[in-house]
């Protein structure tokens, strides 16, 4: 569904790229995890997939519709929820497009996989970080995407609340779509994503599925750092070593 | 997933809605039910306007005298009466109105697309454009169409110009938009200065002063004709648009992830805009204040969302341009200029409604 050869970015008349070398595949159904240190270059590899920003070098080879879920939106209006999830059906409808009764149908489907119908007529603005996200992924389930790609979704939020993002997304991809996201916390993609990209600056990525890549070693060098992996109970964790 | 896994939502607006459902008003009717008030208030500011001024007629009479261009009505009223109706007042409110409704679609559009409540028509450069296009119609003392002329070409000149620094700048984003926007304005308000001091003290110079601040004094049904298809043209188009100003609104990155051509949309509506005020300017002068506060009004009514906002803010403005053009020509034995009205109440009334509103469908974060 989604394969990347050795892409590159740079900024124009940049002399150092952003990031180059990438590579990597994705099939539907499965998440991709990206990990890096801050200034690696993640949210730009992120906006190259969505075709934001143009590639300098390299293919991206992507079959299927692409949605978006940012860190968060900084729209300076207090729309609805309803309002607000509606948007992603209609942006692609061109100048004149108007969200249909079609449209309106999706967004409380989408909302309700998400769990937030309940909140359709709320103010977004006045929903807690969590409740946020959560519509944004709704916003991105609306167009019916193949694809979806996740910007840090949990960066900002408590445990309870990243959990229900992590299920969501999960969710999403047992429904057959591509899910790609960001995220400082490798313990994260060890749990739900079955492959990882670690990237970093003027160090090749290393990619391959998320049991393998996430070791010590490769965490270690990433993030310049000892970060030890293990079990506790049932469950493996991943937990750096602060100096 | 279960929305029981996340704790109740305060409720007081689910039982407003379900207070509202319980007449019949859902959110939809609510909104047919705002334009259906706010038509019935300017249909009764225009008939208020109509029969208000130094000749005062009766609302009977107005009414009468209206209907009896469509029903076989016998007159009971005097010629005069009539004359003042229809030759004098109903051209001049007609084009207060439609000014109003550009000015108000205009700042609601940029408002939304800019994402900044502090924005009106006058960002983008064109009013001091189509200011001196004017200015240099009365300067050359060219026969009184080439100041509409002149206007609406420097309006649009005044954009090319916003346009072109902009992209000049480097950058396609808002905030070179803006800066080219206040670059044009300071130029072309440099070159209304020039042309003032190089008027004729006598003659073109106090035409110029008057005009500049704004009047519906010789307002004609040629104006109304000459403004209309611009106005309508151009406003159709905002309005066909306003789902999309919703999607601008949240920002060109976000706004492209969903699909949307922001550079052709912008565009699209700055031309659109343009066009509306360049109308405007070219029959009444400089008129500010109105598309800043009008839309700040109709969100106060119908909330943010630009498909509601559009419409309200073009009835909510056509009802008060016709209002204080209706104090201006009535308030004192001379006219008072409208630009000047408009600024002396925009300003209070601005004040008022930040009071009032605190921003209100404007996010705090």
């Amino acid at each position: 569904m989604i394969k990347v050869k050795n892409i590159g970015y740079k900024y124009p008349k940049a002399k150092t790229s952003i990031f180059e070398g990438h590579n990597f595949e994705l099939e539907a159904g499965e998440i991709l995890a990206i990990l890096g240190p801050n200034g690696s270059g993640k949210t730009t590899l992120i906006k190259s997939l969505l075709g934001l920003l143009p590639i300098f070098e390299g293919e991206i080879k992507i079959n299927g519709v692409r949605s978006y879920v940012p860190q968060h939106t900084l729209s300076p209006f207090d729309y609805s929820v309803t309002e607000m999830v509606v948007m992603g059906a209609s942006g692609q409808n061109g100048l004149f497009a108007e969200p249909t009764k079609a449209d309106f149908k999706k967004t409380d489907e989408a909302l309700e996989q998400v769990g937030m119908l309940d909140w359709r007529d709320e103010s977004f603005s006045h929903l807690s970080g969590g409740q946020r996200q959560m519509i944004l992924i709704a916003r991105a389930l609306v167009s019916s995407p193949d694809i979806m790609i996740l910007d840090e979704p949990t960066s900002a939020l408590d445990y309870r609340n990243q959990d229900k993002v992590l299920q969501t997304m999960k969710y999403v991809a047992d429904q057959g779509k591509a899910v790609i996201f960001s995220t400082h916390c490798p313990l994260q993609a060890l749990h739900v994503s079955q492959k990882t990209l670690l990237v970093k600056n003027n160090t090749p990525s290393i990619f391959g599925l998320s049991k393998d890549v996430l070791s010590q070693e490769n965490l270690s060098k990433l993030y310049q750092l000892p970060i030890a992996r293990g079990r506790l109970e049932q469950s493996e964790i991943i937990v750096p070593l602060y100096s | 997933m279960s929305s029981r896994d996340i704790p109740s939502p305060p409720s007081l607006t689910q039982r407003l809605n379900n207070l509202l459902g319980y007449f019949g008003l859902s959110k939809t009717n609510n909104f047919t039910l705002q334009i259906i008030i706010m038509l019935s208030i300017l249909t009764i500011t225009i008939i208020f306007a109509l029969s208000t001024g130094r000749y005062p007629i009766s609302f009977d009479h107005v009414v009468r005298i209206l209907l009896s261009n469509i029903f076989d009505i016998t007159p009971d009223w005097k010629i005069v009466e009539q004359k003042v109706v229809e030759l004098v007042r109903l051209p001049r409110i007609l084009v207060a109105g439609l000014c109003g409704a550009a000015l108000s679609i205009s700042g609601a559009a940029l408002q939304g697309m800019f994402r900044n409540p502090l924005v009106g028509p006058q960002i983008i450069g064109v009013s001091s454009g189509s200011a001196f296009g004017g200015v240099l119609a009365i300067l050359f003392l060219l026969p009184s169409y080439f100041i509409s002329i002149f206007a609406f070409i420097f309006g649009v000149i005044a954009l090319l110009f916003t346009m072109g620094i902009a992209r000049a700048g480097g950058g396609k984003n808002i905030l070179s938009l803006v800066l080219g926007g206040i670059v044009t304005s300071a130029f072309f308000a440099s070159l209304v200065s020039l042309a003032k001091y190089a008027a004729d003290p006598d003659d073109a110079l106090p035409t110029i002063v008057y005009w500049l601040m704004g009047s519906f004094n010789e307002s004609s049904y040629s104006d109304v004709v000459y403004i209309l298809v611009p106005i309508l043209t151009a406003g159709v188009l905002v309005y066909k648009m306003r789902h999309l100003v919703n999607i601008l609104s949240l920002g060109e990155e976000e706004a492209r992830s969903l699909g949307v051509n922001v550079d052709r949309s912008r565009w699209t509506i700055l031309l659109s805009v343009a066009v509306m005020i360049s109308a405007t300017v070219s029959v009444s002068g400089v008129i500010g204040w109105v598309g800043l506060i009008i839309p700040h009004f109709a969100r106060m009514i119908t909330g943010p969302n630009h498909s509601r906002l559009i419409p309200v803010s073009m009835l909510a403005g056509a009802t008060y341009m016709i209002l204080v053009d209706t104090v201006a020509r009535t308030a004192s034995y001379g006219e008072i200029p409208i630009g000047v009205l408009t600024a002396l109440l925009g300003a209070p009334i601005f004040a008022w409604l930040l009071y009032r509103t605190q921003l209100k469908g404007w996010s705090n974060d």
